[in-house]
């Protein structure tokens, strides 16, 4: 067998192997992205009871569905209601949970790892075991039915404190030291020595808090009573309910829900993966 | 080793910005508190809710609210709409956070489970010298309870079969007549059944769950759940009525299969694919809105004693969490009077209870469903409700496909619904004669 | 790192280090306390608030009868766990979980892996890798509720599911009307939801790995299936340690899917536990019940990270 033989043979092997796994990719791609483009083109159905087999084809494309559903639902509300929540966790998430981390990491106090250790704790309990709690908790405070009610609640949990402690582990203790030593206050060395160097933690707790919220629909549920205060999530659940059977409708809502998050996730696919490397192995 | 230097206005612009926007949401949260309480001080908006299964019956009851300025200038009604069952899981916790509406609905069922929370109307009505002459007699002691009265009904009717004209006549089957008989009816379904049609819809109302009333007429007991005043559903009548509507779907076939999908109950005989399902009069707007074939209307078959079913409305009351009371009752009224009821009427959302707007309904519906709604409320008998109502209807539909596909027996049905649903007592209207007018009011 | 602190913290002490800032003394370690409390004050306050006392409050709540509104509380000791443990189908409920727990967990990870594999840094072969990304992980980010009532659509007796199974000559399965379907209709369902989490945090684990140790491999002659075998996997296994760990704790409390599709049915062959929990404390306006389930979840959620954890150290090749 000659050299050149065997080199193209590999180089077909190559080549299979090289559309093989396209394939195979692609045909993942597709199957995710299906139920996408079918819940688009139910929503572009003419017909109230939209239960037909066409996909984009053979009928008039309805784009006054999405009117229909807009004006129905105070969809703008929900979005808003849904961004307030997101983004107001994120926000006391990142204050509770670097301040918190960086006195578990580089302060020193009695009883700081035992204290540590039933945050650690409390991370085994399941977020549902404290549902009947909250809700009597927020309703003794008065919190229930308002934006606090939504947002607080949620934002204690110990893994904030505790992924921001293991970036705050990694950085130098000496320069602390160094900028005790040159006189600087405790807040100014944490807003302006510390923090910046674990930006990489503070991005991936802020994309994953984010995206724990934004699919929260139990809290709010629980939480809220008034339309007013309907995250996304809720405003679609109320769809099911009084919207009955029109799915072309309740398609172009839930297609109306999901835009926001497709921007999202364009807009920031490139913080994805660098911001979950770095917190996939906490920051080392 | 980093530098600090270098990153001090970048570190600070962010750690201060942080910190800012996190007060500013603390503040903003505080302050705004969302639009929770819904009562407040002004006598200017009353707040409602209600429930909708339908764009089209949300505008219905949007016009009704949109007449009270018409009536009183400094009052206006502000409704907030969710579906029928979120309704009834909404109600409580909105009491236990004493945030009601201040005006909300209140069908007869659950008069008892819920009644509690809601205003006796009766010093009202005699403060206000209001007439409840021209309301039907039997709502009015279907919404009230212990002698008070809970709400001023808006609607009432019959429960009945309703069939889709254009698949009977499909299949050569003659329209069914008042005294057909419960043999004839399965013998209908049978005969419907065939080619991706079936007969009859096992579940009721719109709902999710096998029909009481039926129950009712299968059993030829009333109230079978209630056994000397006390919720009971293990005893042979109860049995007996589930079992015979069971029997539909696993021995005769003549049921499409149950899904729990979205709105799947009402989809089924709206696109004309089931021919008969057991419903009342306040649905004509939706089944109109959403279907293409002719309806017919006609009372129940005939059970082994005669044809019984129940008569079924609600109305509108005034929850305990209202702080406007006065202006409450004075945006009631309007919302029951004759304009509003008339209207509800003339879209086919209500058969008014209001006896002298029941014209506007059979104007809608046509003067044979008129006829045959009008016989069919000869037949038809109130019906006792009981104090774990929201629990009990949670679980007659949780279990309701299981026993449609034989997997349970309509024994092991009752078991598990009694189980679920705890115990209740009857709940009797009591002594209303200080506001009724039949005795000298 | 260690010991030069150690060294800085010593000479400080002693008051040797280089220039001591005017009118000021090297603080001693003591001296954080002050500090520290004030950094944590904002998130114990919380945490006390509406982590801790919530779960106390959750075993407490617990014991008594106690209704949603109207009524009194009663307190009955463990007579709640007695009810639920010997409730009809509560051993059914749990069977749910378990059944979805054991197939959606590993159908998650596989899926994840594999397309991690194939989307990693060093596929050269598969072309457009950002753009897949964004598409994997697109379901993630969708609203729950928005792709539940979706797949209410395509899983519906009509629907598109059906009508392509139509087109090859099978019969129309009742998705989420038997059953038999429910459950597995959900799994399904939740994988195409949940897998580009983990997928993306696999490719970032990949990301990682030095390219030295698959150039070696392959100057051995190791094939790519090897060198995954050999090298990424091993590798990457704290990581998917991690993922797993997170993703069974998930689906353990698995809620919106359930509650949007099928409402737990029919009958409750598609209940899940934190559904029985909503139910019983929202729809049968038992909180004290509720709690007792949620008591009950938290010990088996922790039973099953405790063997996780013994797992690991078995299966979990950590580097040094």
């Amino acid at each position: 067998m000659s050299t050149e033989s065997v080199r193209s043979r590999r180089r077909v092997a190559r080549s299979a192997r090289r559309v093989v796994l396209n394939v195979i990719v692609w045909a993942a791609a597709f199957i995710c992205l299906f139920p996408f483009l079918w819940m688009l083109s139910t929503a572009l159905k003419p017909e109230a009871n939209a239960i037909t087999s066409n996909f984009f084809y053979g009928y008039h494309w309805a784009w006054g569905n999405f009117r229909q559903a807009w004006d129905f639902f105070p969809f703008g509300r929900f979005l808003i209601n849904s961004l307030v929540m997101s983004i107001g966790d994120v926000l006391v998430v990142l204050v509770a949970s670097t301040t918190a981390g960086y006195a578990f990491a580089r302060l020193r106090f009695p009883g700081r790892d035992k204290l540590f250790g039933l945050y650690v704790a409390t991370l085994l309990i399941p977020a549902s075991a404290t549902l009947v709690p909250l809700f009597l908790i927020a309703k003794t405070l008065h919190i229930y039915n308002t934006y606090f009610g939504l947002i607080f609640p949620l934002a204690f949990t110990a893994f904030g404190t505790f992924l921001m402690r293991q970036f705050f582990r990694t950085t130098p203790e000496e320069l602390r030291e160094a900028a005790r030593l040159d006189g600087a206050s405790e807040l100014w060395i944490f807003l302006r020595v510390m923090l910046p160097l674990v930006r990489a933690g503070v991005a991936v707790l802020a994309v994953f808090t984010f995206i724990a919220m934004w699919g929260e629909f139990l809290w709010p549920l629980v939480a809220t009573q008034n339309e007013n205060l309907y995250t996304l999530n809720l405003g679609l659940s109320e769809i099911q309910g009084q919207y009955g059977s029109y799915w072309s409708y309740m398609m172009a809502g839930a297609a109306i829900a999901i835009v926001p998050t497709v921007v999202l996730v364009i807009a920031l696919q490139k913080y994805l993966v660098k911001g979950l490397a770095f917190g996939a192995f906490g920051g080392r | 080793m980093r530098k600090a230097t270098g990153y001090r206005s970048r570190s600070v612009r962010y750690g201060l910005g942080a910190l800012a926007a996190a007060a500013a949401v603390l503040v903003a949260a505080c302050g705004s508190g969302g639009s929770g309480g819904s009562n407040p001080t002004t006598s200017g908006n009353i707040s409602w809710s209600f429930w909708v299964g339908s764009p089209g019956e949300a505008a219905v009851w949007k016009h009704n609210a949109d007449l009270v300025p018409k009536t009183y200038p400094n009052l206006s009604v502000s409704l907030t709409t969710t579906s029928f069952t979120n309704y009834w899981t909404k109600l409580p916790i909105e009491a236990s956070t004493h945030s009601m509406s201040c005006i909300a609905g209140l069908q007869y069922g659950y008069v008892g489970s819920v009644g509690n929370l809601f205003m006796p109307l009766n010093s009202l009505i005699k403060k206000y010298n209001y007439s409840l002459s021209p309301f039907e007699s039997t709502m009015i002691k279907e919404l009230s309870s212990h002698g008070n009265l809970l709400a001023l009904p808006y609607d009432f009717g019959p429960v009945v079969v309703t069939y889709n004209k254009a698949l009977f006549q499909a299949k050569g089957v003659p329209d069914p007549q008042p005294g057909w008989t419960w043999a004839q009816f399965v013998q209908d379904a049978k005969k419907l059944t065939g080619g991706g049609d079936y007969g009859y819809l096992p579940v009721t109302l719109g709902g999710t769950s096998l029909s009481l009333e039926l129950a009712y007429d299968l059993s030829g007991t009333p109230d079978a759940y209630v056994q000397n005043g006390a919720f009971n559903v293990t005893n042979p009548a109860f049995v007996k009525g589930i079992q015979e509507q069971a029997e539909l779907s696993y021995q005769d076939h003549v049921t499409p299969p149950y899904s729990t999908a979205p709105g799947w109950s009402s989809q089924e005989f709206d696109t004309g694919k089931v021919g008969m399902e057991v419903n009342g009069p306040w649905d004509l707007i939706d089944i109109k809105g959403q279907s293409s074939f002719p309806v017919g209307w006609v009372e129940f078959p005939a059970g082994p004693d005669g044809v019984h079913s129940y008569n079924e409305g609600s109305g509108f009351g005034i929850t305990k969490d209202c702080k406007t009371p006065d202006a409450a009752f004075k945006a009631l009224t309007v919302l029951v009077g004759q304009e509003a009821l008339t209207y509800a009427g003339s879209q086919g959302r209500a058969f008014p209870a209001r006896l002298a707007a029941d014209s506007s309904w059979g104007t809608f519906a046509g003067s044979d469903t008129e006829a045959a709604i009008t016989t069919a409320l000869q037949k038809a008998e109130p019906q006792e409700v009981t104090t774990n109502w929201a629990q009990f209807q949670t679980a007659l539909s949780k279990d309701t496909p299981l026993v449609l596909s034989g997997q349970i027996s309509a024994q092991q049905y009752a078991q598990e619904v009694a189980a679920a649903s705890g115990s209740g007592s009857g709940v009797s209207p009591g002594d209303l004669s200080s506001i009724l007018p039949a005795s000298g009011g | 790192m260690t010991s030069r602190t150690s060294v800085l913290e010593s000479r400080s002490r002693a008051g040797l280090t280089g220039r001591p800032a005017p009118g000021r003394r090297p603080r001693r370690p003591n001296r954080d306390t002050r500090t520290a409390a004030g950094f944590l004050s904002f998130n114990l306050t919380g945490f006390t608030l509406f982590t801790l006392i919530p779960m106390a409050l959750a075993i407490y709540v617990s014991f008594f009868n106690w209704p949603l509104q109207g009524g009194q509380t009663r307190f009955v000791g463990l007579h709640n766990y007695g009810s639920v443990l010997s409730s009809y189908g509560f051993w059914r409920i749990v069977l749910n979980v378990l059944y979805f727990v054991g197939a959606y967990v590993p159908l998650n990870l596989i899926v994840s892996l594999t397309l991690a594999a194939l989307l990693g840094p060093r596929m050269r072969a598969v072309k457009g890798k950002a753009f897949l990304r964004v598409v994997f992980f697109l379901p993630v980010v969708t609203p729950l509720v928005a792709s539940s009532l979706l797949w209410a659509l395509i899983y519906n007796q009509n629907g598109i599911f059906n009508t392509v199974l139509g087109w090859f000559g099978l019969g129309p399965v009742p998705w989420l009307s038997s059953s038999d379907w429910s459950m597995p209709s959900i799994i399904i369902m939740s994988v195409w939801l949940g897998f580009g989490y983990n997928m993306i945090l696999f490719v970032a684990g990949m990301t990682n790995i030095p390219d030295t140790m698959y150039d070696a491999a392959s100057i051995d002659g190791a094939g790519p299936i090897r060198q995954f075998f050999r090298i990424t996997l091993p590798l990457l296994s704290p990581l998917i340690f991690f993922g797993t760990l997170m993703t069974l704790i998930t689906s353990f409390q698995v809620f919106t899917q359930a509650y949007i599709l099928t409402n737990g049915g029919p009958g409750n062959s598609s209940t899940t536990l934190v559904l029985q929990l909503y139910d019983d404390a929202f729809q049968y306006f038992r909180l004290g019940d509720g709690s007792a389930i949620a008591v009950l979840l938290a010990f088996m959620i922790l039973i099953v990270t405790g063997l996780m954890f013994i797992l690991q150290r078995r299966l979990v090749h950590y580097e040094h």
